[in-house]
């Protein structure tokens, strides 16, 4: 290496780092409600009731909160190796990203089924249904990765590897 | 005019963009995927350009000539058997060093070649600079640089095809092994040369050059000669491990002399591919996402495409209801009505599903994302006893199992792929998807994705069982290391995944109109006769047909109907719904065959359960067992996969049913 070289430095890891602990945080949190939601729902029954589901918009949905779960802990992993000095871990708050939008997108899709089903077809099945009925921590969720995604797209372009 | 024909190969590493090009070149639509080994067999096409007429030949891809492979031999095989006018290697720009190792094996075969360079998109953007005219130099060889994805450069190739074709310039190549393994290969030329009977379209130093490497297929081709003794001799009297290695070292050394001097690359820098896959593959989370972003794709199969199913079936209740009530006599419109309309709307109905499932594995494949699943399951697959590249077939299977067993080529062992061609059939094809449909979404209401999503998971579960116990029986051994190069990821192009849905969606309706239209009117004359007895029911043909396999089927919670159904399954599993259609006499309505199946005290959610999975694992379908005969070249091993299929299906379905009830479900 010519010693004339000023070598690329890496980009400060702060922000990821805060966003990933807030993003994976929240995830984690709404996962647990949710998987509590839905175990709730089959050991006690259809009459189980939990409040903070209902004003968060928490389904009884078990494999939905293994989703919620998993992407929290994508953010999570990258906090821990952004925080012990990998610079790599910067990998995970991106992927987290981008799983966080592709479920959002996912649950927007279905709901749009349902919209079709509802409004459309005048499905029996759906009468009742407004676009709120659908309204999940999956989808609410997304939009602070969907802003992070906007706002510091230049964090993830490339950079020398370690 | 024979004059203005060329006959053109082209050949290259895999995952390099060969059948892009092709495609390009052609004006075909040939599959393309973005992993390694989508092409195990060779395809032609034709393209007309200035008055000449060539035939392009896309070749398997092939990381070198050794020929460890099927899909390898093919590809040699043509090389050298067929003589192509030109030989075009594809070359992958972003990874040039790693390519050049088949060119110097192609330059020894002394065929004219010609290099493409393609994805130089790619390696633009990461900042690499290739020097074609000093490539051109090196090689002697003329080199085109294209995009095939977005057809640019292809003029170019033709018109350098026609042009090296019209001056008819080779070019021989060598390279010098070192003094010891020149002299080994001047010996075994001397002695070949002996022989007049030999095939002259191998040339004499490739030969030696293989033989000296180890090459089974080519001492098999020389086996015949009456100096193969002699040959052997001069084998014999080396270290040919030694040789191996030193003849592909001499190879990379001559690489490394002139990679330098026609590319400078960009500094090594993390790339949003490498971030991807720093956590896609990541050793505790590569699994679970790879099973949450299988989950969401059945998820929007079912949810998002049951208001569409709901479309098509008000349109064709519509076309029933006109049809039957216009038509006379009394046994035509029971055949239109019940028969046809019954049996076939019953499965064209999940034409939507088939269409979003097979758009969604389209851009999962195109992503590069499904080579990632094979490495993240390698380990796994290896303590099992699977290779890790079985899983591409197995993830293949998902469309259609027939070319899922016929990727199997792309393993190198033939005990590994024996195995792998056997418990293909286990994971869930397209064609089981409405089965499915209709009976989760009967039985389970919302949770239909989620159940449907467990189907190929056990699918896949059985399978990877399935291996293990044939490992440790009937095909013992140790599974081979597995080697995968993982592609970049790209962005799957919407023309592309919309031709993959579009062509296996098609299948799909046709095969309604041909085989399920045939399998209807069976059982359809079969629950009308003997004439007069009521349709469908236990007086008719269909009905003796039924109770008579029922016993077998009883145990599984199945009753005389569902036998009925399960038998014509075996034709194409698409049936099995064709032939609850047409069985419960519920016209084209889907929604009608919903309401009658859950009217039928006999069904239940349990029940269902059990129909679906002995509908997963079953005796493959007609097509499959084809395939595997084709493949295996065997016709016990085929039975054994019949067999072991409808053992395997029982066992499972018993497990299921009988473990509810006893559960008190």
């Amino acid at each position: 290496m010519d010693i004339n070289e000023i070598p690329e430095e890496k980009p400060d890891t702060k922000v990821p780092v805060i966003f990933s602990a807030i993003c994976g945080s929240l995830y984690i949190i709404l996962g647990l409600v949710q998987l509590a939601a839905g175990t709730g729902k089959i050991i006690i029954g259809p009459e189980f009731n939990m409040a903070l589901a209902d004003v968060l918009f928490v389904p009884s949905d078990i494999i939905g909160s293994f989703v919620l779960l998993l992407i929290g802990t994508v953010f999570i992993y990258g906090v821990m190796e952004m925080r012990s000095g990998v610079y790599e871990g910067i990998s995970y708050a991106y992927v987290g990203i981008l799983i966080a939008l592709i479920f959002a997108v996912i649950y927007l899709l279905v709901s749009t089924g349902n919209l079709l089903e509802a409004y459309l077809l005048r499905n029996e099945d759906f009468a009742g249904w407004t676009p709120v009925s659908d309204l999940r921590p999956g989808i609410y969720l997304a939009l602070i990765p969907l802003f992070a995604y906007i706002k510091w797209k230049d964090i993830f372009d490339p950079v020398p590897k370690n | 005019m024979d004059g203005s024909k060329i006959k053109i190969a082209l050949t290259g590493n895999p995952n390099v963009g060969k059948t892009t090009l092709f495609n390009a070149l052609t004006g075909s639509r040939q599959h393309v995927g973005n992993w390694p080994g989508v092409t195990v067999e060779k395809k032609s096409g034709n393209v007309s350009y200035k008055n000449y007429d060539i035939e392009v030949i896309d070749l398997p891809g092939t990381y070198s000539l050794t020929a460890y492979s099927i899909d390898e031999i093919v590809a040699r095989n043509y090389i050298i058997e067929e003589k192509p006018d030109i030989v075009i290697q594809v070359v992958d720009a972003s990874n040039l060093e790693r390519n050049l190792y088949l060119t110097t094996q192609l330059m020894e075969l002394g065929s004219e070649i010609l290099i493409v360079l393609n994805m130089c998109d790619i390696a633009e953007e990461r900042g690499d600079r290739i020097y074609i005219d000093k490539m051109e130099e090196l090689l002697a060889t003329p080199v085109i640089k294209t995009v095939a994805s977005q057809k640019k450069g292809i003029c170019d190739l033709l018109d350098k095809v026609i042009e090296q074709k019209e001056i008819k310039q080779y070019h021989g190549h060598e390279i010098g092994y070192g003094a010891e393994i020149e002299e080994k290969i001047l010996e075994i030329e001397q002695v070949l040369a002996e022989d007049e009977t030999r095939d002259s379209r191998y040339p004499l130093r490739w030969i030696s050059i293989r033989l000296l490497e180890g090459d089974s297929n080519v001492r098999e081709k020389i086996s015949d000669s009456p100096v193969y003794d002699r040959v052997i001799q001069i084998i014999d009297s080396i270290d040919q491990e030694e040789f191996e290695a030193e003849i592909a070292d001499k190879r990379y050394i001559a690489i490394n002399t002139i990679f330098p001097q026609m590319c400078t690359r960009a500094n090594d820098k993390l790339t949003k591919s490498d971030m991807v896959d720093r956590v896609l593959t990541n050793k505790y989370l590569g699994i679970p996402i790879f099973l949450a972003l299988m989950w969401g794709a059945f998820e929007l199969t079912f949810a998002f495409a049951t208001p569409f199913m709901d479309m098509i079936d008000l349109a064709a209740s519509w076309v029933a209801g006109y049809v039957s009530s216009s038509l006379q006599p009394e046994w035509l419109a029971s055949l239109v009505g019940d028969g046809i309309i019954g049996g076939v709307g019953a499965v064209l109905v999940f034409v939507p599903n088939i269409f979003i499932l097979f758009f969604l594995l389209s851009l999962l494949e195109g992503s590069g994302y499904l080579a990632r699943a094979a490495f993240i399951m390698d380990k796994l697959m290896y303590k099992i006893g699977m290779h890790g590249k079985s899983f591409i077939p197995m993830l293949m299977g998902f469309g259609c199992n027939v070319p899922a067993i016929m990727a199997a080529r792309s393993i190198e062992d033939e005990k590994d792929r024996l195995i792998t061609i056997l418990v293909v059939p286990f994971v869930s094809c397209g064609a089981r998807l409405p089965i499915y449909v209709l009976f989760a979404g009967t039985f389970f209401g919302r949770q239909a994705g989620t159940v449907i999503f467990g189907m190929y998971i056990l699918g896949i579960v059985i399978a990877i069982i399935s291996a293990k116990l044939l490992r440790v029986t009937v095909v013992r051994g140790k599974p081979a290391p597995f080697i995968m190069e993982l592609p970049p990821y790209r962005v799957p192009t919407l023309r592309t995944s919309l031709i993959h849905m579009w062509d296996n969606g098609f299948m799909y309706i046709k095969k309604a109109g041909s085989i399920i239209l045939v399998g209807v009117v069976v059982i359809w004359a079969l629950a009308s006769f003997p004439w007069g007895v009521e349709y469908g029911s236990e007086d008719s043909y269909v009905g003796s047909l039924g109770h008579a396999v029922e016993p077998l089927l009883k145990p599984l919670g199945f009753d005389w109907k569902i036998s009925v159904a399960l038998i014509f399954g075996l034709v194409a599993k698409e049936i099995v719904v064709a032939s609850m259609g047409v069985l419960y006499g519920a016209g084209d309505n889907s929604e009608a065959l919903t309401e009658r199946l859950m009217a039928d005290p006999g069904l239940n959610a349990l029940n269902s359960l059990s129909l679906m999975a002995f509908s997963l694992l079953y005796m493959p379908c007609v097509a499959t067992v084809g395939v595997i005969k084709k493949e295996t070249g065997s016709w016990k091993w085929t039975a054994f996969a019949i067999f072991y299929g409808i053992i395997v299906a029982w066992i499972t379905a018993f497990v299921i049913y009988q473990g509810g009830v006893m559960l008190g479900y």
